[in-house]
Protein backbone atom coordinates (compact mmCIF):
# COMPACT_ATOMS: atom_id res chain seq x y z
CA UNK A 1 0.00 0.00 0.00
CA UNK A 2 1.40 3.38 -1.00
CA UNK A 3 1.41 6.27 1.50
CA UNK A 4 -1.84 8.17 1.51
CA UNK A 5 -0.98 11.36 -0.37
CA UNK A 6 -3.65 13.22 1.55
CA UNK A 7 -2.32 12.32 4.99
CA UNK A 8 0.39 14.53 6.40
CA UNK A 9 3.56 12.64 7.28
CA UNK A 10 4.20 11.49 10.83
CA UNK A 11 6.97 13.66 12.25
CA UNK A 12 9.57 11.73 14.22
CA UNK A 13 12.39 12.99 16.43
CA UNK A 14 15.18 10.46 16.87
CA UNK A 15 17.64 11.05 19.72
CA UNK A 16 20.45 8.60 18.93
CA UNK A 17 24.24 8.98 19.32
CA UNK A 18 25.16 6.11 16.97
CA UNK A 19 25.01 6.95 13.27
CA UNK A 20 24.65 3.32 12.22
CA UNK A 21 21.61 2.94 14.45
CA UNK A 22 20.18 6.15 12.98
CA UNK A 23 20.54 4.71 9.49
CA UNK A 24 18.91 1.45 10.54
CA UNK A 25 15.95 3.27 12.09
CA UNK A 26 15.61 5.52 9.06
CA UNK A 27 15.56 2.47 6.76
CA UNK A 28 13.03 0.67 8.95
CA UNK A 29 10.70 3.65 8.76
CA UNK A 30 11.10 4.11 5.04
CA UNK A 31 10.14 0.45 4.58
CA UNK A 32 6.80 1.00 6.31
CA UNK A 33 3.94 0.70 3.87
CA UNK A 34 1.06 3.14 3.85
CA UNK A 35 2.59 5.74 6.17
CA UNK A 36 5.08 8.52 5.43
CA UNK A 37 7.53 9.56 8.14
CA UNK A 38 9.50 12.76 8.34
CA UNK A 39 12.41 12.16 10.67
CA UNK A 40 14.67 14.64 12.46
CA UNK A 41 17.85 13.21 13.92
CA UNK A 42 19.80 14.68 16.84
CA UNK A 43 22.77 12.87 18.30
CA UNK A 44 23.07 14.11 21.86
CA UNK A 45 21.17 14.62 25.11
CA UNK A 46 21.06 18.42 25.16
CA UNK A 47 19.88 18.82 21.59
CA UNK A 48 17.37 16.06 22.20
CA UNK A 49 15.96 17.85 25.23
CA UNK A 50 15.81 21.19 23.40
CA UNK A 51 13.91 19.59 20.48
CA UNK A 52 11.56 17.69 22.80
CA UNK A 53 10.69 20.86 24.68
CA UNK A 54 9.53 22.44 21.42
CA UNK A 55 6.83 19.76 21.27
CA UNK A 56 6.49 19.84 17.51
CA UNK A 57 6.95 16.15 16.72
CA UNK A 58 4.32 13.44 16.67
CA UNK A 59 6.61 10.87 18.26
CA UNK A 60 9.98 10.78 20.06
CA UNK A 61 12.36 7.85 19.72
CA UNK A 62 15.01 8.03 22.45
CA UNK A 63 18.09 5.86 22.69
CA UNK A 64 18.85 4.37 26.12
CA UNK A 65 22.64 4.98 25.98
CA UNK A 66 23.49 8.49 24.83
CA UNK A 67 27.27 8.92 24.93
CA UNK A 68 27.64 8.86 28.67
CA UNK A 69 24.13 10.09 29.32
CA UNK A 70 21.03 8.12 30.20
CA UNK A 71 17.99 8.11 27.90
CA UNK A 72 15.80 7.53 30.97
CA UNK A 73 17.06 10.79 32.46
CA UNK A 74 16.24 12.53 29.20
CA UNK A 75 12.69 11.17 29.32
CA UNK A 76 12.29 12.25 32.95
CA UNK A 77 13.67 15.70 32.27
CA UNK A 78 11.46 16.15 29.22
CA UNK A 79 8.38 15.03 31.19
CA UNK A 80 9.30 17.38 34.03
CA UNK A 81 9.49 20.18 31.46
CA UNK A 82 5.89 19.40 30.45
CA UNK A 83 6.77 17.63 27.23
CA UNK A 84 3.67 15.48 26.98
CA UNK A 85 4.25 13.84 23.57
CA UNK A 86 4.58 10.07 23.17
CA UNK A 87 8.11 8.71 23.73
CA UNK A 88 9.50 5.29 22.79
CA UNK A 89 12.76 4.15 24.39
CA UNK A 90 15.15 2.29 22.08
CA UNK A 91 17.75 0.02 23.61
CA UNK A 92 20.47 -2.34 22.45
CA UNK A 93 19.68 -5.02 24.98
CA UNK A 94 16.18 -5.47 26.29
CA UNK A 95 15.70 -6.35 29.90
CA UNK A 96 12.57 -6.21 32.00
CA UNK A 97 14.09 -3.91 34.62
CA UNK A 98 14.90 -1.19 32.07
CA UNK A 99 11.51 -1.70 30.45
CA UNK A 100 9.75 -1.02 33.77
CA UNK A 101 11.99 1.96 34.52
CA UNK A 102 11.19 3.39 31.08
CA UNK A 103 7.49 2.97 31.70
CA UNK A 104 7.74 4.72 35.06
CA UNK A 105 9.80 7.53 33.56
CA UNK A 106 6.90 8.15 31.20
CA UNK A 107 7.75 6.22 28.05
CA UNK A 108 4.88 4.84 26.00
CA UNK A 109 6.85 1.81 24.82
CA UNK A 110 10.22 0.10 24.98
CA UNK A 111 11.85 -1.42 21.90
CA UNK A 112 14.95 -3.57 21.55
CA UNK A 113 16.92 -2.46 18.53
CA UNK A 114 17.88 -5.17 16.09
CA UNK A 115 14.97 -7.37 17.15
CA UNK A 116 12.19 -5.54 15.38
CA UNK A 117 11.16 -5.13 11.81
CA UNK A 118 9.57 -2.13 10.17
CA UNK A 119 5.99 -3.28 10.73
CA UNK A 120 6.62 -3.76 14.46
CA UNK A 121 8.17 -0.31 14.71
CA UNK A 122 5.25 1.19 12.81
CA UNK A 123 2.82 -0.58 15.14
CA UNK A 124 4.61 0.65 18.26
CA UNK A 125 4.59 4.24 16.96
CA UNK A 126 0.95 4.06 15.94
CA UNK A 127 -0.16 2.75 19.34
CA UNK A 128 1.95 5.32 21.20
CA UNK A 129 0.47 8.19 19.18
CA UNK A 130 -3.09 6.91 19.56
CA UNK A 131 -2.74 6.40 23.31
CA UNK A 132 -1.29 9.87 23.61
CA UNK A 133 -4.26 11.30 21.74
CA UNK A 134 -6.75 9.43 23.94
CA UNK A 135 -4.97 10.52 27.09
CA UNK A 136 -5.14 14.11 25.90
CA UNK A 137 -8.88 13.81 25.25
CA UNK A 138 -9.46 12.27 28.67
CA UNK A 139 -7.47 14.98 30.33
CA UNK A 140 -9.45 17.67 28.55
CA UNK A 141 -12.69 16.04 29.63
CA UNK A 142 -11.46 15.76 33.22
CA UNK A 143 -10.47 19.43 33.22
CA UNK A 144 -13.80 20.48 31.74
CA UNK A 145 -15.62 18.42 34.38
CA UNK A 146 -13.57 19.87 37.21
CA UNK A 147 -14.26 23.36 35.89
CA UNK A 148 -17.99 22.87 35.57
CA UNK A 149 -18.09 21.24 38.99
CA UNK A 150 -16.31 24.17 40.59
CA UNK A 151 -18.63 26.61 38.81
CA UNK A 152 -21.71 24.71 39.97
CA UNK A 153 -20.53 24.66 43.56
CA UNK A 154 -19.79 28.35 43.42
CA UNK A 155 -23.18 29.01 41.85
CA UNK A 156 -25.01 27.04 44.53
CA UNK A 157 -23.18 28.95 47.22
CA UNK A 158 -23.66 32.41 45.77
CA UNK A 159 -27.28 31.77 44.80
CA UNK A 160 -28.28 30.53 48.23
CA UNK A 161 -26.26 33.20 49.99
CA UNK A 162 -27.72 36.07 47.98
CA UNK A 163 -31.25 34.67 48.23
CA UNK A 164 -31.11 35.15 51.98
CA UNK A 165 -31.08 38.93 51.94
CA UNK A 166 -34.34 39.68 50.13
CA UNK A 167 -36.03 36.81 51.90
CA UNK A 168 -35.03 38.21 55.27
CA UNK A 169 -36.46 41.58 54.29
CA UNK A 170 -39.80 40.04 53.28
CA UNK A 171 -40.03 37.98 56.43
CA UNK A 172 -39.04 40.83 58.76
CA UNK A 173 -41.59 43.22 57.32
CA UNK A 174 -44.42 40.70 57.18
CA UNK A 175 -43.79 40.00 60.86
CA UNK A 176 -43.65 43.71 61.62
CA UNK A 177 -47.00 44.16 59.87
CA UNK A 178 -48.47 41.33 61.88
CA UNK A 179 -47.14 42.71 65.13
CA UNK A 180 -48.20 46.25 64.61
CA UNK A 181 -51.52 45.91 62.81
CA UNK A 182 -52.88 42.66 64.17
CA UNK A 183 -55.67 44.40 66.07
CA UNK A 184 -56.78 46.33 62.99
CA UNK A 185 -56.98 43.30 60.71
CA UNK A 186 -59.61 40.61 60.47
CA UNK A 187 -59.07 36.88 60.99
CA UNK A 188 -58.57 36.19 57.30
CA UNK A 189 -55.83 38.81 57.02
CA UNK A 190 -54.07 37.41 60.05
CA UNK A 191 -54.28 33.90 58.66
CA UNK A 192 -52.82 35.05 55.32
CA UNK A 193 -49.96 36.75 57.11
CA UNK A 194 -49.40 33.52 59.04
CA UNK A 195 -49.02 31.57 55.77
CA UNK A 196 -46.61 34.19 54.41
CA UNK A 197 -44.48 34.02 57.55
CA UNK A 198 -44.48 30.23 57.52
CA UNK A 199 -43.48 30.25 53.85
CA UNK A 200 -40.51 32.50 54.45
CA UNK A 201 -39.48 30.42 57.46
CA UNK A 202 -39.47 27.23 55.36
CA UNK A 203 -37.55 28.91 52.58
CA UNK A 204 -35.00 30.21 55.09
CA UNK A 205 -34.50 26.64 56.35
CA UNK A 206 -34.08 25.39 52.80
CA UNK A 207 -31.51 28.05 52.00
CA UNK A 208 -29.61 27.38 55.23
CA UNK A 209 -29.48 23.67 54.48
CA UNK A 210 -28.49 24.23 50.85
CA UNK A 211 -25.70 26.48 52.07
CA UNK A 212 -24.54 23.79 54.49
CA UNK A 213 -24.62 21.28 51.66
CA UNK A 214 -22.55 23.47 49.36
CA UNK A 215 -20.11 24.33 52.15
CA UNK A 216 -19.22 20.65 52.56
CA UNK A 217 -17.44 20.91 49.22
CA UNK A 218 -16.26 24.51 49.26
CA UNK A 219 -15.33 25.20 52.86
CA UNK A 220 -13.89 21.83 53.89
CA UNK A 221 -10.69 21.64 55.92
CA UNK A 222 -7.79 19.21 55.58
CA UNK A 223 -8.42 15.81 57.09
CA UNK A 224 -6.43 15.30 60.27
CA UNK A 225 -6.43 12.86 63.16
CA UNK A 226 -9.69 13.59 64.96
CA UNK A 227 -11.16 11.99 68.05
CA UNK A 228 -14.67 10.83 67.13
CA UNK A 229 -15.63 10.97 70.81
CA UNK A 230 -15.03 14.72 70.91
CA UNK A 231 -16.94 15.31 67.67
CA UNK A 232 -19.84 13.29 69.09
CA UNK A 233 -19.68 15.28 72.37
CA UNK A 234 -19.93 18.53 70.39
CA UNK A 235 -22.85 17.28 68.34
CA UNK A 236 -24.76 16.15 71.44
CA UNK A 237 -24.11 19.52 73.07
CA UNK A 238 -25.48 21.27 69.96
CA UNK A 239 -28.58 19.08 70.09
CA UNK A 240 -29.01 19.87 73.79
CA UNK A 241 -32.58 21.15 73.89
CA UNK A 242 -33.95 18.64 71.38
CA UNK A 243 -32.27 15.80 73.28
CA UNK A 244 -33.71 16.88 76.62
CA UNK A 245 -37.21 17.48 75.27
CA UNK A 246 -37.35 14.07 73.62
CA UNK A 247 -36.16 12.28 76.76
CA UNK A 248 -33.77 10.32 74.55
CA UNK A 249 -31.48 7.79 76.14
CA UNK A 250 -28.03 7.81 74.54
CA UNK A 251 -25.52 5.00 74.89
CA UNK A 252 -22.16 4.98 73.18
CA UNK A 253 -19.15 2.78 72.47
CA UNK A 254 -15.68 4.25 72.77
CA UNK A 255 -14.96 5.64 69.30
CA UNK A 256 -11.62 5.73 67.48
CA UNK A 257 -9.38 8.52 66.25
CA UNK A 258 -10.07 8.92 62.54
CA UNK A 259 -8.84 11.08 59.68
CA UNK A 260 -11.50 13.77 59.51
CA UNK A 261 -12.52 17.39 59.23
CA UNK A 262 -13.82 17.86 62.78
CA UNK A 263 -16.63 20.39 62.17
CA UNK A 264 -17.94 18.15 59.39
CA UNK A 265 -17.70 15.03 61.53
CA UNK A 266 -19.62 16.89 64.23
CA UNK A 267 -22.28 17.88 61.73
CA UNK A 268 -22.51 14.28 60.52
CA UNK A 269 -23.18 12.97 64.05
CA UNK A 270 -25.52 15.86 64.72
CA UNK A 271 -27.64 15.13 61.65
CA UNK A 272 -27.79 11.40 62.32
CA UNK A 273 -28.56 11.70 66.05
CA UNK A 274 -30.99 14.55 65.22
CA UNK A 275 -32.81 12.21 62.82
CA UNK A 276 -32.87 9.45 65.42
CA UNK A 277 -34.62 11.86 67.79
CA UNK A 278 -36.99 13.16 65.15
CA UNK A 279 -38.18 9.91 63.63
CA UNK A 280 -39.32 8.32 66.88
CA UNK A 281 -42.07 5.76 67.08
CA UNK A 282 -43.83 7.07 70.18
CA UNK A 283 -41.55 5.57 72.82
CA UNK A 284 -38.72 7.67 74.17
CA UNK A 285 -35.86 7.40 71.68
CA UNK A 286 -33.09 4.94 72.54
CA UNK A 287 -30.01 5.84 70.53
CA UNK A 288 -26.79 3.85 70.46
CA UNK A 289 -23.60 5.06 68.79
CA UNK A 290 -21.32 2.15 68.01
CA UNK A 291 -18.08 1.33 66.27
CA UNK A 292 -16.70 -1.74 64.52
CA UNK A 293 -12.96 -1.41 63.91
CA UNK A 294 -11.89 -3.16 60.74
CA UNK A 295 -8.13 -2.92 60.17
CA UNK A 296 -7.25 0.54 58.91
CA UNK A 297 -10.89 1.39 58.62
CA UNK A 298 -13.74 1.48 61.04
CA UNK A 299 -17.47 1.46 60.66
CA UNK A 300 -19.28 3.92 62.91
CA UNK A 301 -23.03 3.77 63.29
CA UNK A 302 -26.02 5.42 64.93
CA UNK A 303 -28.85 3.02 65.81
CA UNK A 304 -32.31 4.06 66.99
CA UNK A 305 -35.62 2.49 67.98
CA UNK A 306 -37.65 4.80 65.73
CA UNK A 307 -40.08 4.24 62.90
CA UNK A 308 -37.50 2.65 60.60
CA UNK A 309 -37.25 2.82 56.82
CA UNK A 310 -38.42 0.47 54.13
CA UNK A 311 -35.26 -0.95 52.47
CA UNK A 312 -36.60 0.04 49.06
CA UNK A 313 -36.03 3.68 50.04
CA UNK A 314 -32.51 2.97 51.31
CA UNK A 315 -30.85 4.82 48.41
CA UNK A 316 -33.40 7.55 47.87
CA UNK A 317 -33.21 9.04 51.34
CA UNK A 318 -29.65 10.24 50.71
CA UNK A 319 -30.68 12.39 47.74
CA UNK A 320 -31.39 16.10 48.06
CA UNK A 321 -35.06 17.07 48.73
CA UNK A 322 -36.18 13.48 49.15
CA UNK A 323 -38.70 13.14 51.92
CA UNK A 324 -40.62 10.01 52.85
CA UNK A 325 -43.04 11.61 55.30
CA UNK A 326 -45.37 14.56 55.34
CA UNK A 327 -44.00 17.83 56.54
CA UNK A 328 -46.60 18.23 59.29
CA UNK A 329 -45.53 15.12 61.15
CA UNK A 330 -41.78 15.22 60.57
CA UNK A 331 -40.62 18.73 59.64
CA UNK A 332 -37.47 19.19 57.65
CA UNK A 333 -36.06 20.19 54.30
CA UNK A 334 -34.95 16.83 52.95
CA UNK A 335 -31.31 17.88 52.78
CA UNK A 336 -29.89 16.51 56.04
CA UNK A 337 -28.97 13.06 54.81
CA UNK A 338 -27.63 14.47 51.53
CA UNK A 339 -25.26 16.55 53.66
CA UNK A 340 -24.27 13.39 55.56
CA UNK A 341 -23.56 11.58 52.31
CA UNK A 342 -21.49 14.43 50.94
CA UNK A 343 -19.47 14.66 54.17
CA UNK A 344 -18.76 10.92 54.28
CA UNK A 345 -17.83 10.83 50.59
CA UNK A 346 -15.51 13.78 51.03
CA UNK A 347 -13.78 11.64 53.67
CA UNK A 348 -13.45 8.79 51.16
CA UNK A 349 -16.10 6.66 52.84
CA UNK A 350 -19.61 5.38 52.23
CA UNK A 351 -22.82 5.79 54.19
CA UNK A 352 -25.75 3.40 54.23
CA UNK A 353 -28.80 2.43 56.24
CA UNK A 354 -29.84 -0.91 57.70
CA UNK A 355 -33.48 -0.92 58.67
CA UNK A 356 -36.97 -2.39 58.47
CA UNK A 357 -40.17 -0.39 58.95
CA UNK A 358 -41.13 -0.34 62.63
CA UNK A 359 -37.84 -1.81 63.77
CA UNK A 360 -35.65 1.22 64.12
CA UNK A 361 -32.81 2.16 61.82
CA UNK A 362 -29.03 2.07 61.91
CA UNK A 363 -27.08 4.55 59.81
CA UNK A 364 -23.52 3.38 59.24
CA UNK A 365 -20.49 4.96 57.64
CA UNK A 366 -16.87 3.99 57.28
CA UNK A 367 -13.86 6.21 57.89
CA UNK A 368 -10.10 5.71 57.84
CA UNK A 369 -8.51 5.37 61.25
CA UNK A 370 -5.67 7.75 61.98
CA UNK A 371 -2.16 6.31 61.64
CA UNK A 372 -1.20 4.32 64.73
CA UNK A 373 -4.76 4.23 66.00
CA UNK A 374 -5.81 0.97 64.31
CA UNK A 375 -5.99 -1.13 67.43
CA UNK A 376 -8.12 1.14 69.52
CA UNK B 1 -37.30 58.36 75.68
CA UNK B 2 -37.87 56.77 79.06
CA UNK B 3 -35.66 56.29 82.06
CA UNK B 4 -35.23 52.59 81.44
CA UNK B 5 -33.31 53.14 78.22
CA UNK B 6 -31.27 56.10 79.36
CA UNK B 7 -28.09 54.05 79.43
CA UNK B 8 -28.37 53.31 75.74
CA UNK B 9 -29.63 56.65 74.65
CA UNK B 10 -27.61 57.27 71.49
CA UNK B 11 -27.16 54.56 68.93
CA UNK B 12 -25.19 54.81 65.72
CA UNK B 13 -26.55 52.42 63.13
CA UNK B 14 -24.13 51.76 60.27
CA UNK B 15 -26.07 50.04 57.52
CA UNK B 16 -26.37 50.55 53.77
CA UNK B 17 -29.52 48.56 53.06
CA UNK B 18 -32.51 50.94 53.38
CA UNK B 19 -34.90 48.12 54.28
CA UNK B 20 -32.61 47.01 57.11
CA UNK B 21 -32.16 50.60 58.31
CA UNK B 22 -35.88 51.20 58.53
CA UNK B 23 -36.61 47.83 60.08
CA UNK B 24 -33.95 48.27 62.76
CA UNK B 25 -35.25 51.78 63.51
CA UNK B 26 -38.78 50.43 63.79
CA UNK B 27 -37.95 47.65 66.20
CA UNK B 28 -35.76 49.94 68.29
CA UNK B 29 -38.63 52.40 68.41
CA UNK B 30 -40.96 49.67 69.60
CA UNK B 31 -38.55 49.35 72.49
CA UNK B 32 -38.60 53.10 73.10
CA UNK B 33 -35.18 53.76 71.67
CA UNK B 34 -35.52 56.82 69.51
CA UNK B 35 -32.07 58.26 69.26
CA UNK B 36 -30.78 56.35 66.33
CA UNK B 37 -28.30 57.98 63.99
CA UNK B 38 -27.75 56.33 60.65
CA UNK B 39 -24.55 56.14 58.64
CA UNK B 40 -24.97 54.63 55.16
CA UNK B 41 -21.36 53.60 54.68
CA UNK B 42 -18.13 53.13 56.59
CA UNK B 43 -16.73 56.52 55.65
CA UNK B 44 -19.78 58.31 57.01
CA UNK B 45 -19.59 56.20 60.17
CA UNK B 46 -15.98 57.24 60.78
CA UNK B 47 -16.80 60.90 60.09
CA UNK B 48 -19.61 60.63 62.63
CA UNK B 49 -17.41 59.00 65.23
CA UNK B 50 -14.60 61.51 64.74
CA UNK B 51 -17.15 64.36 64.54
CA UNK B 52 -15.80 65.55 61.24
CA UNK B 53 -17.43 67.33 58.30
CA UNK B 54 -21.19 67.63 58.75
CA UNK B 55 -21.03 65.68 62.01
CA UNK B 56 -19.33 68.24 64.25
CA UNK B 57 -22.26 68.51 66.62
CA UNK B 58 -23.22 64.89 67.09
CA UNK B 59 -22.92 63.05 70.41
CA UNK B 60 -20.56 60.19 71.07
CA UNK B 61 -22.78 57.14 70.66
CA UNK B 62 -23.39 54.70 73.49
CA UNK B 63 -23.59 51.82 71.08
CA UNK B 64 -22.63 51.13 67.48
CA UNK B 65 -24.70 48.70 65.42
CA UNK B 66 -22.41 47.74 62.58
CA UNK B 67 -23.10 45.92 59.35
CA UNK B 68 -19.95 44.33 57.94
CA UNK B 69 -20.41 44.68 54.20
CA UNK B 70 -20.50 48.40 53.59
CA UNK B 71 -19.64 50.66 50.68
CA UNK B 72 -16.42 52.73 50.72
CA UNK B 73 -14.95 51.59 54.05
CA UNK B 74 -16.08 48.18 55.17
CA UNK B 75 -17.34 47.33 58.65
CA UNK B 76 -14.19 45.48 59.67
CA UNK B 77 -12.12 48.60 59.06
CA UNK B 78 -14.58 50.75 60.98
CA UNK B 79 -14.35 48.39 63.93
CA UNK B 80 -10.56 48.29 63.75
CA UNK B 81 -10.39 52.07 63.80
CA UNK B 82 -12.83 52.35 66.72
CA UNK B 83 -10.74 49.91 68.73
CA UNK B 84 -7.52 51.73 67.84
CA UNK B 85 -8.80 55.18 68.84
CA UNK B 86 -8.43 56.13 72.50
CA UNK B 87 -11.69 58.13 72.86
CA UNK B 88 -13.76 55.57 70.94
CA UNK B 89 -12.41 52.21 71.97
CA UNK B 90 -14.76 51.77 74.95
CA UNK B 91 -17.91 52.03 72.82
CA UNK B 92 -19.68 48.68 72.57
CA UNK B 93 -19.91 47.53 68.95
CA UNK B 94 -22.55 45.01 67.94
CA UNK B 95 -21.91 43.40 64.59
CA UNK B 96 -25.12 42.82 62.65
CA UNK B 97 -24.97 40.21 59.98
CA UNK B 98 -27.01 37.61 58.19
CA UNK B 99 -24.19 35.07 58.46
CA UNK B 100 -24.29 32.39 61.09
CA UNK B 101 -21.00 30.96 59.91
CA UNK B 102 -18.79 29.77 62.73
CA UNK B 103 -15.79 31.36 61.03
CA UNK B 104 -17.47 34.76 60.80
CA UNK B 105 -18.37 34.62 64.49
CA UNK B 106 -14.81 33.75 65.48
CA UNK B 107 -13.50 36.55 63.27
CA UNK B 108 -15.87 39.06 64.91
CA UNK B 109 -14.56 37.98 68.28
CA UNK B 110 -10.96 38.41 67.18
CA UNK B 111 -11.81 41.88 65.95
CA UNK B 112 -12.98 42.76 69.47
CA UNK B 113 -16.64 43.15 68.68
CA UNK B 114 -18.78 43.31 71.81
CA UNK B 115 -21.62 41.33 70.43
CA UNK B 116 -22.57 39.43 67.31
CA UNK B 117 -26.21 39.56 66.30
CA UNK B 118 -27.95 37.99 63.39
CA UNK B 119 -30.48 39.89 61.33
CA UNK B 120 -33.34 40.53 61.70
CA UNK B 121 -32.50 41.96 65.08
CA UNK B 122 -34.51 41.21 68.16
CA UNK B 123 -33.83 44.32 70.24
CA UNK B 124 -34.83 42.98 73.60
CA UNK B 125 -32.58 40.01 73.24
CA UNK B 126 -29.55 41.92 72.14
CA UNK B 127 -29.95 44.79 74.63
CA UNK B 128 -30.15 42.23 77.43
CA UNK B 129 -27.09 40.49 76.09
CA UNK B 130 -25.17 43.74 75.92
CA UNK B 131 -26.11 44.66 79.48
CA UNK B 132 -25.14 41.25 80.83
CA UNK B 133 -22.04 40.72 78.82
CA UNK B 134 -20.17 43.58 80.45
CA UNK B 135 -17.77 43.76 77.55
CA UNK B 136 -17.49 40.03 77.06
CA UNK B 137 -18.28 38.76 73.61
CA UNK B 138 -21.77 37.43 73.00
CA UNK B 139 -23.54 35.83 70.08
CA UNK B 140 -27.18 36.77 69.79
CA UNK B 141 -29.07 34.68 67.35
CA UNK B 142 -32.56 36.01 66.98
CA UNK B 143 -33.68 33.38 64.53
CA UNK B 144 -35.20 30.26 66.04
CA UNK B 145 -32.81 27.33 66.11
CA UNK B 146 -33.98 25.03 63.37
CA UNK B 147 -33.94 21.33 63.17
CA UNK B 148 -30.48 20.46 61.93
CA UNK B 149 -31.80 17.69 59.76
CA UNK B 150 -33.88 17.75 56.62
Amino acid sequence: MAPDPQASPVTVLLVEDDEDDYLITRDLLSDVEGVAYEMTWVNNYDQGLAEMKRQVHDIYLVDFRLAGCDGLDLIREARAADCTGPIILLTGQGDRQTDIKAMRAGASDFITKGRIDSSQLERSIRYAIEQHRLRGELQQQAEALARSNAELQQFAYVASHDLQEPLRTISSYVQLLARRYKSQLDDDANEFIGFAVEGTRRMQNLINDLLSLSRVGTRGRELEPTDCNLALDDSLANLGAALRESGAEITRDPLPVVMADKPQLTQLFQNLVGNAIKFQSGDAPKIHIFCRPNGKECVVGVRDNGIGIDPRHAERIFQVFQRLHDREKYPGTGIGLAICKKIVERHGGRIWVESQPGEGAAFLFNLSQAEGAEKQ
Amino acid sequence: MTESTSKLAEILLVEDNPADVRFTQEVLRENLINHVYVARDGEEALDFLHRRGKFTKVPKPDLILLDLNLPKVDGRQVLAEVRATEELKSIPVAIMTSSRDHEDIVRAQTMQATCYITKPIDPEEFLNALMESGGKFRVVDSRPVEDPVG
